[in-house]
């Protein structure tokens, strides 16, 4: 087993006063896909959140470990969240699950993310990034006019552009139909296949789970109940309410 | 009627001779207007985005003041600045009071409050994950605002045309501050003003016609640039 990239330690979120994670502790290696996998309200988006830095923690630590860069450790409380989480940004990319864009066409929101990132970019490469999510004939199409599912592979070719060290999914099938969602999943498994990266999921569907993850993790209430490689977790999983939400009979 | 006719005649043959003293109350009014929604801008958009996002103690009170000065009179604006320019104010010894800057500095008080009231609301009305979104690929905090700012730019051309048409159509302040000194502090309005005191009713509604051009060109022109800036694309920056 590699160095994990990012550690997680008793990393705990409260919202006024209801807790949304409670002293979450896990791993994230490079080149694998690591499935969060919960109902609604599990905490899954906000775990994400705080890893791709866009939020706080209220305490407990995470360790970014990555190749050639200093190691970086977020404490929290942190107290200057924002200068301190900064060198991290290039390395980590968010994707949302809810559709947003700039204004403007594909081609000025693909052009927006290479400025911010400082990436050289030219026309092959954005065609190339394009025709690979299958959006490439509304190079020019304004962005706002796109639907929910296209605006899902214009994200996904932002994320080719900048690639990432990680990359977070907030439930991409949420907006993407079986064949996109095809598609997404085996791009993303040609890419880890090619590169080191690693790729954090969030989802609350099995299936999905079970087709492309390497290790999942299930958070129920802000809790990781426990976290396995894939054939593991779904045939011999040890906690019981773990076995209830495979089977779909887990209490309301 | 016949009054109305024969001023818009006379508008005409003044806009079209080039009447020294008209010019010299519109260029005057223009410059005043320009520098008064320079500094307005330059402060109160900023100050727009950093409400829209930041939550103090008394964010409520500080936004009704905002929203009260929006509506604020022009002659009070002018009173205010009256008594801080005036010999034995605050600011007497710069020597300031019946100048075309302190016409400027009674203008801001009367544009800042609708740029930065605009300006948040216009923010509140669009979609925030804007911000997270060009955070998220890198934007630096300024660079987000400004991605959320470029989605507001109808609520922002809406803030500079309404703080213009406020600042250029006043004329407590500029009579009061001003002072109506004649090819100096004369601006469009407080010549108006002067001419219908002196009974030259054509020469007022000629006035009022240019001022009234005035304010459609200009509005005009930020439409205008508004829509192209939404059209333009960046598809230059490849080849």
């Amino acid at each position: 087993m590699p160095e994990p990239w990012i550690k997680i330690n008793q990393l705990t979120r409260r919202y006024h006063q209801k807790t949304v994670l409670h002293e979450i502790n896990l791993e994230i290696f490079p080149k694998e896909v690591l499935t969060i996998l919960g109902p609604n309200g599990a905490g899954k988006t906000t775990l994400l959140r705080i890893l791709s830095t866009l939020e706080k923690a209220d305490s407990g630590k995470i360790l970014y470990n990555f190749p050639g860069q200093k190691p970086l450790t977020l404490s929290f409380p942190e107290k200057d969240h924002r200068r301190i989480s900064d060198p991290l940004r290039p390395s980590l990319l968010y994707l949302f699950q809810k559709p947003v864009v700039f204004s403007g066409s594909v081609l000025d929101n693909l052009l927006f993310s290479a400025r911010f990132r400082h990436i050289p970019v030219d026309r092959t490469k954005i065609e190339h990034v394009l025709e690979k999510v299958g959006i490439l004939p509304l190079l020019h199409q304004n962005a706002r006019s796109l639907s929910g599912g296209e605006v899902s592979r214009l994200a996904l070719a932002r994320a080719f552009l900048i690639e990432p060290a990680v990359l977070f999914l907030d439930e991409p099938s949420a907006n993407l139909d079986p064949l996109g969602m095809q598609m997404l999943e085996n791009l993303l498994l040609d890419w880890i296949h090619k590169t080191d990266m690693a790729i954090v999921l969030v989802t609350q569907d099995l299936f999905e789970a079970k087709r492309i993850s390497d290790r999942v993790a299930f958070l129920l209430n802000g809790s990781l109940i426990e976290c396995h490689p894939k054939s593991t977790f779904f045939s011999h999983p040890t906690n019981n309410l773990t076995k209830q939400f495979i089977q779909g009979s887990l209490p309301v | 009627m016949n009054a109305f006719w024969q001023g818009l005649n006379e508008a005409i043959v003044m806009i079209l001779r080039g009447d020294s003293a008209t010019y010299e109350a519109l260029f005057l009014s223009l410059q005043v207007t320009v520098y008064a929604l320079f500094v307005s801008s330059v402060i109160g958009f900023p100050l727009g985005i950093w409400l829209a996002f930041s939550r103090f103690k008394f964010k409520r009170l500080v936004m009704n003041l905002i929203f009260t000065f929006m509506g604020f009179p022009p002659v009070v604006a002018g009173l205010l600045v009256y008594l801080m320019l005036s010999r034995s104010g605050p600011l007497g010894y710069l020597q300031l009071l019946f100048t075309p800057t302190a016409m400027v500095l009674a203008q801001i008080l009367l544009a800042l409050p609708v740029i930065i009231g605009l300006t948040y609301l216009g923010i509140q009305a669009v979609d925030t994950s804007v911000w997270e979104l060009a955070y998220t690929l890198g934007a630096t905090r300024w660079q987000a605002g400004w991605m959320l700012f470029r989605e507001s730019r109808h609520a922002i051309l809406g803030a500079l045309i309404t703080a213009f048409g406020a600042a250029i159509s006043e004329v407590g302040a500029a009579m009061l501050v001003g002072g109506n000194i004649e090819g100096f502090t004369r601006s469009l309005t407080t010549s108006l003003m002067l001419e219908t005191r002196q009974g030259n009713f054509s020469r007022a509604l000629a006035l009022g016609l240019i001022l009234l051009l005035v304010s459609f060109f200009v509005n005009a022109f930020l439409v205008l640039y508004n829509q192209t800036q939404g059209i333009k694309h960046h598809a230059r920056a490849l080849d």
